[in-house]
């Protein structure tokens, strides 16, 4: 990120200066800015910023300048800025704890944008950055005084205080709801755009540090496609703030990745793991989206992702001030800023020891180095809430500092391992848990597994990663076999590969998790030991109910850092092995996901029919009808319909189901499936057929039109098209595996329209010329194919749903918006006009014709619908027979059980809203309800249908209709469904 | 500078369906279920050249439906002359070029942009040259034919084919997926 080669950008221009501020900090490596606590160090080896670019941002309304490759978190504390945020419950004063994405301490607000982990965002041009959850500042925030009382908002202080009286909770829940925690969200913000793309590497590396990095080379190495997964910006994992020789390493891994082609995703987490290594990986670095969910199915994954600096439980342990060594190498090498002027170390292992040099490599005083490995401790942090002052040791003395270095061990994340079905063994040597029993296509290298030299470190890591490569070939030559569309495999199966990697294992740690003295075990929730102390001694002595009942563990970290130490305090108030109080489980996600990235890319498939844009040039209103979007009417659906009854109408139908069928068994499947009979469909002929599923309930209907002797055209309710192509191919490949029916989905074949009213056999015979449509040779229920306005093969049918003599005629899809263009030109002088679906569906309410979904519902029996002798019960067998047989279909029906009845409001002004209640009259009992509702254009007044008892269901029963507006109104049975033309006049005409 | 991965926009061509229920007439075809080959017209009587894009392709859609895929008149005269064969007789033919949208996605980037928007695994192992695959693409059934070289060249190449009336939808998910890889974007002349 330093490369001389870059030129002095001129966006500097653009950066004003604050007045005493240096932009840049002192230019030659030693002391920091002079009476700043915290600041940016002279340049240093390997330094992730470029000082050459800076870059403006604002800190609670403040202008500040930071560098390009700074995070927010060292732009800050090198101005000097250490307090960033206040603790959920008690509002006590944080600052950095371990400068990397677990901080608990973190989280700002980044403009509209809330939660924002501070200590790895990257810092941007113009950037607002915001302390959240204070007021009126983080300075001084009016809800530290819950620290006040602190003694009485022990763990399950809520559950206790607010249980009883319940009435009052609403009003508790008003109170509390203003504590939440987290920063603002504006309704307003434009939701970005969220990405998505599948995967199917062969080996997934989750962790890019130095044996993630190696794992990956091994495996490509071995042939596998790789793609390596890093949490961080950047590769290198420790290393990448290591010394010269590290950092040589990890540049030389990066080369040999980019030499194999590896795929290298950083500022990217494996989020989850799921069955057969299916992956979640939250991409945050690609750029034009905000996030990317890849959905990746790995053959093999490689889990590595190093280990976790704890932190150690002592009073005053979350004062400012406070950090681990990670966060000071990363700070000091990283960032090149100073977290402190005088330090104490604690230390207990050799990065402890480290810190010690790096500090004073940049000028920071260490005043004391504790060594915990020779007996020494700390009990306890002192100074103002805002300020460490002086560091307590166990001997009782106490130096002053206002850094505090902490190195006492790590936590092994074993997440993804655990979502493996994995269970961590405690370590107790190592004072740590690693992972338990071997998995086969879940390999774990790295800290996680193991200490030792890098070279040590680097050669399991290695042998990992031909081993994952191993399994994934095995797997993927599994998978070519038995996918027809694959290339064909070569040779026999390879066998299973071994695990013959090195042993590897924690070294021997001192066992620290708790001081002599109680402070905050877990940061983000502000649960502190003696918390969970008290807990265990009420009885939640589990480690999963402690953890639901204090929420230890519950918070931004996520468990990161606490899990350990939680599992610790536990272990010593039931005097117990952290071995027996084992650990709790860890489930997705890795790390905390934005809900954005969740729902990705929003797919919502959309279908427009041939004619679709002439709709809309012509003044349609759209309607979602399912995934279609068809005119729903062209202005006024009264009109329209006054217009078909009158003249003649045209009506896009084209989102009818089609099914081509061909085949000796056409009839039996036709007799299966429908409850009607088939065995003497005429060619030419068309009959209407109602579909049951096996308890008899009504499916689907339409009409199936013989077309020749070995073809038939089967049509279905739009929104069943799919759901019936299924049902009969499950059907035919299930059932009837010998019958010889093929059955095509025709939907989009065909563009439909329908000419309906009187005047549509004048309209048709102007554009079929050659069609015979006399009614005696083309009568009701008849089809035909035809050439229309010039278009051959078109099937034309006579068929009536609106209750008027009309021809639906198919024309192929390419030629629709054709024919439909001639229909109109020819028709101008009958009164032609297109209606919509709105007008359709008042035509076939006042013809009394059903539809399926909205007139029947999931317990609609075919025998409710009083269609009579349509529904075959002599028939030797069709799908849903035995239930309707035992339903019946008529008068044996049980009073109880519902059916279809057409009704009108005594009062002709009221369209009782569709839903509405049927009451028996003068009481409360429900006995149905109005399924379809409308004013209609043609008899002047409001129509329905419905369901109600079958005892209520003779004509001139009265009923109440119970409105949405409470009032109760008189509706009384009708004769017949159809309200108008009952006879089928017009239709047969 | 490499080739620009292209997307042609309703390509021009559709497929005419084969069902041959209980029989194994397409054996003889030599296309498998889940396979496909490239057919090259011979040049007719006069002709000296044909030009890229008379292929067609011949695909084990399902395992009793094979897919005459290209230009309307090459895939009738194709269906003519094999109608005619012994064995052929009981074969059904249905027409769906009408009622089908077909995209052609070709170049170094193509399978790439095919991972935006459909879950398969489209490497070399698992959908080489000439696999047939049905699949969910932005949530809409298609049928996917891996045709290198159907327009001239030799980089991956699919051919796409969904029903008609999510082309528009598709049309427009397609081109968002190829953003990010400078997708060409060329319209052929098939209407809506």
């Amino acid at each position: 990120m330093t490369s001389d080669s870059r030129p002095f950008l001129p966006s500097l221009r653009s950066v004003r200066l604050t007045p005493g501020k240096p932009l840049l900090g002192p230019t030659e490596s030693g002391q920091g800015n002079d009476g700043r606590l915290t600041g940016r160090l002279g340049a240093r080896s390997g330094e992730v910023v470029d000082r050459r670019r800076p870059i403006r941002f604002r800190w609670n309304g403040t202008d500040l300048v930071g560098l390009e490759g700074d995070t927010i978190a060292s732009a800050l504390l090198a101005n000097d800025v250490q307090l960033i945020s206040r603790s959920m419950k008690y509002h006590r004063p944080r600052s950095y704890l371990t400068a990397d994405y677990w901080d608990p301490n973190s989280l700002v607000q980044v403009g509209d944008e809330p939660n924002v982990r501070s200590a790895h965002r990257l810092l941007a041009p113009g950037m607002e950055v915001s302390a959240q959850n204070v007021w009126p500042s983080v300075e001084h925030d009016i809800k530290a005084a819950n620290g006040l009382v602190g003694r009485f908002l022990t763990a399950g202080f809520y559950y206790k205080t607010f249980v009883r009286p319940r009435r009052l909770w609403p009003a508790y829940e008003r109170v509390l709801a203003t504590f939440a925690p987290g920063g603002s969200v504006d309704i307003d913000t434009p939701h970005g755009y969220y990405d998505k793309r599948y995967s199917h590497p062969d080996v997934v590396v989750a962790g890019a540090g130095p044996a993630g990095m190696t794992a990956a080379v091994a495996a490509a190495e071995a042939g596998a496609r790789v793609m390596l997964v890093e949490h961080e910006p950047a590769l290198g994992g420790h290393l990448r703030f290591g010394d010269a020789g590290q950092r040589a390493v990890v540049a030389g891994l990066g080369r040999e990745l980019d030499r194999l082609g590896v795929e290298v995703l950083v500022d990217s987490t494996v989020t989850g793991r799921y069955e057969d290594n299916w992956l979640a990986i939250n991409q945050r670095s690609h750029p034009g989206v905000v996030e990317r969910l890849i959905k990746a199915r790995a053959k093999s994954l490689v889990v590595a992702p190093g280990l976790i600096e704890r932190p150690y439980v002592f009073a005053g342990n979350d004062k400012p001030g406070v950090m681990t060594s990670g966060a000071v190498r990363r700070l000091i090498n990283g960032y090149a800023v100073r977290p402190g002027r005088r330090a104490v170390v604690l230390t207990a292992n050799a990065d402890g020891d480290r810190a010690v040099e790096i500090l004073e490599s940049a000028g920071v005083e260490v005043a004391a180095v504790v060594d915990a490995r020779a007996g020494g401790d700390v009990v306890a942090a002192h100074g103002p809430a805002r300020r460490l002052e002086e560091v307590e040791r166990n001997d009782g003395s106490r130096v002053e500092a206002d850094l505090l270095v902490i190195a006492i061990g790590w936590t092994a994340p074993t997440s993804l391992l655990n979502m493996a079905g994995d269970r961590p063994v405690y370590h107790d040597a190592g004072a740590r848990f690693v992972p338990g029993a071997a998995l086969d296509t879940v390999l774990a290298t790295g800290g996680l597994v193991g200490d030792g030299s890098l070279d040590e470190l680097l050669d399991h890591a290695r042998a990992t990663g031909r081993l994952a490569a191993g399994r994934a070939a095995l797997t993927s030559h599994r998978l070519r076999f038995s996918t027809a569309r694959a290339r064909a495999v070569d040779g026999p199966e390879p066998p299973w590969p071994d695990d013959d990697r090195p042993d590897f294992a924690p070294d021997p740690h001192p066992a620290l998790f708790r001081s002599s003295t109680h402070g905050m075990v877990d940061f983000s929730e502000d649960v502190s030991s003696k918390d969970l102390v008290a807990a265990a001694a009420e009885g939640y002595d589990s480690v999963e109910l402690l953890k639901r009942f204090t929420t230890a563990t519950m918070g931004p970290s996520q468990g990161k850092l606490e899990t350990v130490n939680t599992v610790a305090v536990l272990a010593e108030a039931r005097g117990e092995t952290i071995e027996q109080v084992g650990t709790t489980v860890w489930r997705p996600p890795f790390a905390p996901v934005s809900l954005g990235a969740l729902a990705g890319r929003v797919f919502e498939p959309t279908r427009r029919s041939p004619m679709h844009d002439w709709h809309e040039s012509n003044g349609a209103v759209p309607l979602s009808a399912g995934v279609w979007i068809r005119p729903d009417h062209y202005g006024d659906p009264a009109a329209e319909v006054v217009n078909t009854r009158s003249n003649v109408g045209i009506i896009d139908v084209s989102p009818l189901g089609k099914f081509d069928l061909r085949g000796p068994n056409v009839t039996d499947l036709l007799n299966l499936v429908y409850v009607n009979r088939w065995s003497k469909l005429a060619v030419g002929a068309v009959r209407y057929g109602v579909m049951c599923t096996d308890d008899g309930v009504v499916f689907d209907d339409g009409v199936t039109g013989r077309l020749a002797t070995d073809r038939y055209l089967l049509t279905t309710t739009s929104s069943g098209a799919a759901a019936v192509g299924e049902w009969m191919e499950n059907w035919l490949q299930t059932e009837r595996p010998k019958w010889q029916v093929s059955v095509t989905p025709v939907t989009d074949v065909f563009a439909s329209m329908n000419l309906a009213g009187p005047k549509s056999r004048m309209l048709l015979s102007r554009l079929a010329p050659e069609l015979d449509l006399e009614p005696e040779r083309f009568g009701y229920m008849q089809v035909r194919i035809a050439t229309v306005a010039g278009v051959e093969d078109c099937v034309v049918w006579r068929i009536g749903f609106t209750g008027e003599l009309s021809y639906e005629v198919h024309v192929p899809a390419d030629r629709g918006l054709e024919v439909w263009q001639a229909a109109l030109d020819h028709g101008d002088d009958l009164g032609l006009a297109p209606f919509g679906v709105e007008a359709q569906r008042i035509m076939r309410l006042e013809k009394g014709h059903f539809i399926v979904g909205q007139d029947t519902d999931g317990l609609t029996k075919a025998g409710a619908l009083g269609l009579g002798r349509l529904v075959a019960l002599d028939k030797p067998d069709s799908v849903g027979r035995p239930e309707l047989v035992w339903d019946g279909t008529g008068d044996e029906r049980a009073p109880t059980e519902p059916c279809l009845v057409a009704l009108q409001p005594t009062n002709p002004e009221i369209v009782p809203d569709e839903a509405c209640q049927l009451l028996r009259p003068g009481t409360n009992e429900i006995v149905g309800r109005i399924t379809s509702s409308r004013m209609s254009p043609t008899l002047g007044r409001s129509i329905c249908l419905g369901q109600v008892r079958s005892d209520l269901a003779p004509a001139g029963t009265a009923v109440t209709v119970l409105l949405i507006d409470g009032r109760r109104v008189t509706a009384e049975i009708q004769a017949h469904h159809a309200h108008f033309d009952p006879e089928g006049v017009r239709l047969r005409g | 500078m490499a080739d620009p991965t292209v997307l042609t926009v309703r390509a021009g061509i559709g497929p005419l369906a084969l069902k041959a229920v209980g029989s194994d007439v397409f054996d003889r075809l030599g296309v498998a279920f889940a396979r496909s080959a490239l057919v090259e017209i011979e040049p007719g009587e006069g002709e000296t050249a044909r030009a890229k894009g008379d292929h067609m392709v011949v695909a084990g859609i399902r395992p009793d439906e094979i897919w005459l895929i290209g230009t309307r008149d090459r895939v009738r005269a194709l269906w003519s002359s094999l109608s005619a064969a012994p064995g052929f007789e009981h074969v059904h033919a249905v027409h769906l070029d009408p009622g089908i949208a077909t995209f052609h996605l070709a170049g170094p980037h193509a399978g790439s942009v095919l991972e935006k928007i459909c879950s398969l695994d489209w490497s070399e192992a698992m959908t080489p040259n000439g696999a047939a695959v049905s699949a969910g693409v932005a949530k809409v059934a298609c049928d996917i034919v891996r045709a290198d070289g159907y327009l001239g060249g030799s980089a991956p190449g699919y051919l796409i084919m969904c029903s008609r009336s999510y082309g528009r939808y598709l049309e427009e998910c397609l081109i968002d997926a190829g953003e990010e890889f400078g997708v060409e974007i060329r319209f052929n002349s098939l209407p809506n």
